[in-house]
């Protein structure tokens, strides 16, 4: 195969992925949160996964 | 028979003697953060192995049959990032979607995973190395289970040591960081297995 063929395959492929990553992080914000884990959007708003203890946030929150 | 053996001890060596965390120190953000409660250590290896071996299946042919025909191999770590972040999207969508308890569990750490250079850094290895198909699955499942195997050891450990009364001046991240050390000497053990 002619070399601008490829150029043109790594074009759309790599177009693909930008568009898959928008629509799903569209998708993923649109999504209400499942039954049962409403909790866990608190959580992740006070930093409850991050081990950073000198983290002057997570100070403020503890 | 040659084959099987080469692809077995790729994953032995990728697990043991080359330890994505304890040899060439990749994903320590989410280790040191995650690290301290063995449940969340399990999903977030859980999580993070599932993606390096889906990345890996995804960008070994993106490399080897696109890039490289088409001149433009330094184009590789963009296109890693953008199939990485991609796939964790998409997989976030689907178990937020599909599987609420799998999302209670995970929910909160896939975001990170895009952040992890662990996966990043198999892929790319993957493709430095000149790896062939098989044997770069068999690194990318030997590194996840290396990964697995130590962020839940690592857990075991720091649970104990935050009721271990240590100096101040240690408490938290500094004594995580020395434990690793620690850690990574005890594995270099395991090279002396192929001698």
């Amino acid at each position: 195969m002619e070399k601008w063929v490829y150029i043109l395959i790594s074009v759309v492929i790599l177009t693909f992925f930008l568009v898959v990553f928008f629509w799903s992080f569209v998708a993923y914000k649109k999504t209400p949160l499942p039954k049962g884990c409403e909790d866990l959007d608190k959580e992740m708003k006070s930093c409850a996964t991050c081990g950073e203890v000198l983290c002057p946030r997570k100070k403020k929150e503890d | 028979m040659s084959y099987l053996i080469a692809f077995l001890l790729a994953i032995v060596s990728g697990m043991l003697m080359d330890n994505v965390l304890l040899s060439r120190f990749y994903g320590l953000c989410s280790f040191i953060g995650v690290g301290n409660k063995l449940k969340s250590a399990f999903s977030m290896g859980i999580a993070v192995s599932f993606v390096i071996i889906l990345a890996s299946l995804i960008c070994w042919p993106l490399y080897n049959f696109v890039l490289v025909p088409a001149g433009l191999p330094f184009l590789d770590t963009l296109a890693y990032i953008l199939v990485i972040a991609s796939l964790v999207q998409v997989v976030g969508l689907f178990i937020k979607k599909k599987s609420p308890s799998l999302y209670r569990s995970l929910g909160i750490y896939l975001p990170l995973i895009t952040t992890n250079c662990a996966v990043l850094g198999v892929a790319q290895a993957n493709t430095d190395q000149g790896l062939s198909f098989i044997l770069s699955m068999a690194n990318a499942l030997g590194t996840s289970a290396g990964f697995l195997l130590v962020i839940c050891l690592f857990a075991c450990i720091r649970v104990r040591l935050e009721s271990a009364s240590t100096p101040k001046a240690l408490k938290g991240i500094p004594l995580a960081l020395l434990t690793a050390g620690i850690m990574a000497i005890a594995f270099m053990g395991f090279m002396g297995i192929g001698q």
